[in-house]
């Protein structure tokens, strides 16, 4: 048994259960990152689209700075041609590092509203805005209920994409970047999202239980569902892999990335460190899918890292009694 | 890692539309995706009988009316997509007044496709090429006209193609470093999850490529899959040219595990997208 997961079992048999309708999870001195407090990885409410919605901003509104820092990826560097990599270069060491530098000490706050129930309160030059925000780092983001949900492809009512919610929040950002001497256009920040969200998306795994035969052909909001993003690439201004591992239950959304955090050599402001050891490897994040698990399912993901060889972390899901089924326990 | 490496020839999309088109003044409308739309319609018109025969089996069209009308539909839909030079998209408001399309007079007379129908406004007033399954949609209503069926009729029909179309669709855009770009549509059967069509679409043509997923899929004992259905359709790195999707097939009857199966698009030395060429890997099991 690797390191990873003796200690995050270890963890699991001398953690009491955190809430009776919560799942269990190996809690602990692992030796990635932690420990983390109970109510860090406990779920969020997604039992509607909306509190879906909401609980994905939350999540993804955790992880802004890293965010912003994709835009910069190394490797997005080096496929783009020199001027793109000069405006890199620049903002590298200008006014995006030091609005990520204080979203890591104090992230913004989320306020949802909707213009539904107050007319005029998303408007913006005459336009309906999903979100809006001030031109602090730290400035709350507004945003828009109404917009957050979508019908679906079968009538029922569906969360907006996580990308496009991490393509939101890059926006909205940006414009805290005005405290900085810049005053990007929403063109601009519009841009900057999508390059995050495509950027995103090239790393991210997404796996759904009920998507696909021989799987049952579940609802969308009861497909018990993984959402992976690893990089083997490095983020530059923390010069350490990032990731990210999102799980979604039929009740409920949960953040488990710091299950699968790899021990952080990069300076903690976030600073970029030529000298700091890099993580050669990243933890290479893959689910081969769902396997049946007596009456529930389990879920496995491997992942390598520069410390140890090989890592596994295991989901489980127990059958649910309105349908679908819940995670029930993290080994 | 052993990996599978196939490639495949595609057949292009039905050339006689495009070169009457061509001739008769067809064109993109607006600067992002011009012809989308148009290419659309030409693949929706080109495989509107696929679709109708699949559809003809699903809850939505169980009523013994709507299955008459289906079949009435997919008639004239079957006789059309043999003859697809006989339809023109033409820019002429004034011609139109407001018509989505006008029927010839005579037998041989060419039916004439309203190009500002091709490109409605969205909620936000926004100019939006009309998607596969909204272009599947376009081709019911005009040959439900051609079939004599009453307009609400085909609207009816037109609308519950769409859903049929679009419940399990997805779509991702291609973007290749801003040299060329074009979008990849999955379209699945609502009820059994089987794929209907892989299209790639530059902005000139829709190619389905789910021909080549069939012979680079093969069940274990090497024969073409009885099924095959795909799934979450996503890009795997920047540059988006490749792909991941996820594939399960059945095979002597029953279906097999979900798979990764990825593939990569190439952009042409003219910066449009390659439809020709497909590079299709299969993780290994």
């Amino acid at each position: 048994m690797n390191a990873l997961s003796a200690s995050l079992l270890g963890a699991t048999l001398g953690f009491a259960s955190i809430v009776s309708a919560q799942p269990r999870f190996g809690i602990g001195p692992a030796p990635v990152g932690g420990p983390w407090t109970a109510a860090e990885l406990k779920g969020r409410a997604a039992t509607t689209a909306l509190e879906e919605a909401r609980a994905s901003f939350e999540f993804l509104n955790r992880y802004a700075s890293q965010l912003l820092a994709w835009r910069l990826d190394r490797a997005y560097r080096d496929n783009f041609n020199v001027r793109d990599s000069e405006i890199a270069r620049h903002a590298l060491w200008g006014p995006w590092t030091r609005l990520r530098r204080d979203l890591e000490r104090r992230p913004s706050k989320l306020v949802f509203g909707s213009e539904r129930r107050e007319p005029g309160s998303f408007q913006i030059d005459g336009q309906v805005r999903v979100a809006k925000t001030g031109s602090q780092a730290g400035s709350p983001i507004h945003v828009n209920e109404d917009l957050i949900v979508r019908e679906g492809p079968d009538g029922q009512p569906e969360p907006i994409g996580w990308l496009e919610i991490a393509a939101i929040l890059v926006h909205e950002h940006g414009h805290h970047l005005e405290a900085y001497g810049l005053k990007p256009t929403h063109a601009e920040l519009d841009a900057h999202g999508a390059e995050v969200r495509n950027f995103l998306e090239g790393g991210t795994r997404v796996y759904e239980y009920g998507a696909l035969p021989p799987e049952p052909d579940l609802p969308r909001a009861q497909r018990p569902t993984v959402i992976v993003t690893g990089h083997r690439l490095m983020a530059p201004a923390r010069f350490c892999d990032t990731r990210l591992l999102f799980v979604r239950d039929a009740e409920f959304l949960y953040d488990l990335s710091k299950l699968v955090d790899t021990p952080s050599n990069c300076r903690e402001d976030g600073g970029f460190d030529p000298f700091a050891p890099r993580h050669f490897a990243g933890f290479l994040t893959t689910l081969k899918g769902f396997v049946a698990a007596g009456a529930g399912l389990k879920a496995e993901i491997n992942g390598m890292h520069s410390y140890s060889p090989y890592s596994r972390l295991g989901l489980n899901f127990a059958p649910r009694a309105g349908g679908g089924f819940l995670l029930k326990d993290v080994q | 890692m052993k990996e599978l490496v196939l490639f495949g020839l595609l057949f292009l999309g039905p050339a006689p539309f495009r070169e009457a088109n061509a001739a008769g003044g067809g064109g993109d409308i607006v600067n992002n995706g011009g012809g989308l739309a148009e290419s659309n319609l030409a693949y929706a018109l080109g495989h509107l009988p696929r679709y109708l025969e699949r559809a003809a089996t699903h809850a939505l069209f169980a009523d013994a009316e709507l299955q008459r009308d289906l079949g009435a539909i997919r008639a004239v839909a079957e006789a059309e997509a043999r003859r697809l030079d006989r339809v023109r998209i033409v820019d002429d408001r004034a011609l139109f007044a407001g018509a989505e399309f006008l029927l010839p007079t005579e037998a041989s007379g060419f039916t004439r496709v309203n190009l500002h129908a091709l490109y409605p406004n969205d909620a936000t007033g926004a100019t939006r090429p009309l998607n596969v399954p909204q272009a599947l949609g376009f081709a019911v209503r005009l040959w439900s006209a051609k079939a004599g069926l009453a307009s609400t009729r085909g609207r009816d029909l037109s609308d519950r193609i769409v859903r049929y179309a679009s419940y399990r669709s997805e779509t991702s855009a291609f973007d290749y470093l801003g040299n060329c770009s074009g979008l990849v549509s999955l379209l699945s059967d609502p009820a059994t999850r089987e794929s209907l069509g892989f299209l790639v679409t530059n902005d000139k043509q829709v190619v389905d490529l789910l021909p080549q997923f069939r012979a680079a899929l093969r069940c274990p004992n090497g024969r073409p899959a009885e099924s095959l259905a795909l799934a979450q359709l996503r890009t795997t790195m920047i540059p988006s040219s490749h792909y991941q999707v996820r594939s399960s097939q059945r095979c002597e009857g029953s279906w097999r595990a979900a798979e990764d199966v990825f593939f990569a698009l190439r952009c042409k030395t003219d910066r449009t997208l390659d439809l020709e060429q497909l590079e299709i890997r299969r993780s290994a099991r």
